[in-house]
């Protein structure tokens, strides 16, 4: 259990808070190049900041106040124009870097008056199809070079990046990744229960663990599983599911390498990616150009109309255990087992870490813009787990997935399905 | 039951071992006390640091990580 001061302490990420500060560390990625190029002006909420993102006519990136520093409107609704971005209520134009640029109808002009109306803005760069925020103190650090974020697209290979707001705080979130046994009952005896009453084919993901184990390194932690009838041998337990501290997951196996990214917004609210590269069997390497042309983004649904949560794919079943702890949860009255372990070990690597930043020690993964562009491998499934229920379509099975939202992942799984139907 | 994350683990021992005595170099959860009992040691070579009192290992765990940049495995059978 946690008392509640230090519940607080690992979960709030406002300002002025523990958490907060060592989030504004990193670099946070908050929308996609594709969203934006779709409306270059998006309202963003990140560690407790109401914030706008625009790409100017000129190309750049910037991410300023939301509150116009005239009246307090909303620039959210503004528009580009030129290097900046013009409030829509009175045209007062910004650049990227928050200085006012223009105050159309102040006569006469006042150079002191646009002075003193810079606003708050923070630095943005783009990497992977992402566009990344730090809201940390100057210098910023590296951008870190993920291996999946520098892949690249091929005759075999596309890109998908699923979101949503989850309305819950960021920490329930990373905590489902160090918890394996998890599997065996909400996407494995859970899932299976929901599709038997569907007539549908049941997962394979309900295997029994037998050992659980956890390697701190010194990016993260990777999480280790054996199931009953898995030897040391198997990838399960040999390479397992490596946690880049503090908030992306990475899990992948048969044609998907994704990264699942957790940005807290606020105390209550987590943007979650899933940030995926499908590898289509040369076979069906023929429908990739066709699905290509389609958005690499798209909105997960989580939840039905009536707000109840979805039991249909992993990710919906995820999100209900996540959200029904509660929006920022207790943990003076949790009781953890054994098979716990690995969230007792991020809490004690993450209140190393709120220290390590209180006390200017080093922070993990927080590098020197020195070193960027260095490419940061980590390791990742291939053969292993597997969901069940594709039949001979290899790609079916994601559609058990937030992946069955995706335009280009339900297009590529009908073309095969086509095709396979023609092969007889 | 505590957890170790919390800064007092109330049923740990003063020596570090459960307080039921018998279970200080086991694995899993101690059926007297409730106590989990995970081993860690380090996986760099020639260091041979190895850990297993309780609920405090995972701490210790990340405490030896900190000071040394050491890989560490932490098992529970």
């Amino acid at each position: 259990m946690l008392h509640p001061d230090v519940n607080e302490r690992y979960s709030r990420v406002g300002r002025d808070t523990p958490a907060g500060a060592l989030y504004r560390r990193y670099w946070l990625p908050v929308a996609t190049e594709t969203d934006l190029a779709a409306n270059p002006v998006k309202r963003v909420r990140l560690l407790g900041e109401d914030l706008v993102l625009f790409r100017a006519e000129t190309g750049d990136l910037g991410l300023v106040a939301e509150r116009c520093p005239h009246r307090g409107a909303s620039l959210g609704y503004g528009f580009p124009d030129g290097a900046g971005l013009r409030c829509p209520y009175h045209g007062w134009k910004f650049s990227p870097q928050g200085e006012c640029l223009e105050q159309p109808n102040q006569m006469p002009p006042s150079a002191q008056l646009q002075a003193r109306a810079r606003t708050t803005s923070y630095p943005v760069r783009a990497l992977g199809g992402l566009i990344f925020a730090y809201l940390g103190d100057s210098p910023a650090p590296a951008l870190p070079r993920l291996d999946l974020f520098a892949l690249e697209e091929s005759p075999t290979r596309f890109r998908d990046i699923g979101y949503a707001v989850i309305p819950c705080n960021w920490l329930q979130i990373m905590e489902n990744s160090f918890d394996p046994t998890h599997v065996e009952w909400l996407h494995g005896r859970l899932f299976n229960y929901h599709l038997e009453r569907a007539g549908e084919e049941p997962t394979v993901l309900g295997g029994h663990h037998i050992k659980i184990g956890f390697d701190l390194v010194d990016y993260g932690i990777i999480k280790r599983r054996l199931r009953e009838g898995q030897t040391e041998d198997d990838e399960d337990w040999k390479v397992g599911h490596p946690v880049y501290f503090p908030n992306i997951l990475k899990v992948g196996g048969y044609g998907l390498s994704s990264f699942q990214i957790r940005v807290p917004m606020d105390d209550h609210h987590t943007l979650h990616f899933w940030y995926c590269y499908y590898d289509v069997p040369d076979e069906y390497a023929n429908l990739v150009e066709e699905v290509r042309a389609l958005p690499d983004t798209y909105e997960v649904k989580l939840q039905d109309a009536d707000g109840n949560f979805l039991m249909d794919t992993i990710d919906s079943q995820d999100a209900m255990v996540w959200v029904t702890q509660g929006a920022l949860t207790t943990r003076d009255d949790e009781h953890l087992s054994s098979s716990d372990q690995g969230i007792a070990l991020y809490r004690n690597l993450l209140r190393s870490q709120l220290q390590a930043n209180e006390t200017g020690g080093a922070v993990m993964n927080v590098h020197d813009a020195a070193t960027e562009g260095e490419l940061i491998q980590l390791p990742q499934e291939k053969k292993e787990l597997g969901i069940g229920g594709g039949g001979a379509n290899p790609m079916a099975s994601f559609l058990r997935t937030q992946g069955v939202y995706s335009p280009r992942l339900s297009t590529l799984t009908q073309r095969i399905d086509a095709m396979v139907r023609k092969a007889g | 039951m505590a957890s170790p994350a919390d800064s007092a683990a109330p049923n740990s021992a003063p020596d570090g071992g459960c307080r039921d005595g018998r279970h200080r170099t086991g694995t899993g959860i101690c059926p007297a006390c409730g106590e989990w009992l995970p081993t860690a040691w380090c996986r760099a070579a020639g260091c041979g640091w190895r850990e297993a009192i309780g609920e405090p290992t995972i701490a210790a765990a990340v405490a030896h990580h900190t000071e040394t940049g050491h890989p560490i495995r932490v098992l529970i059978d």
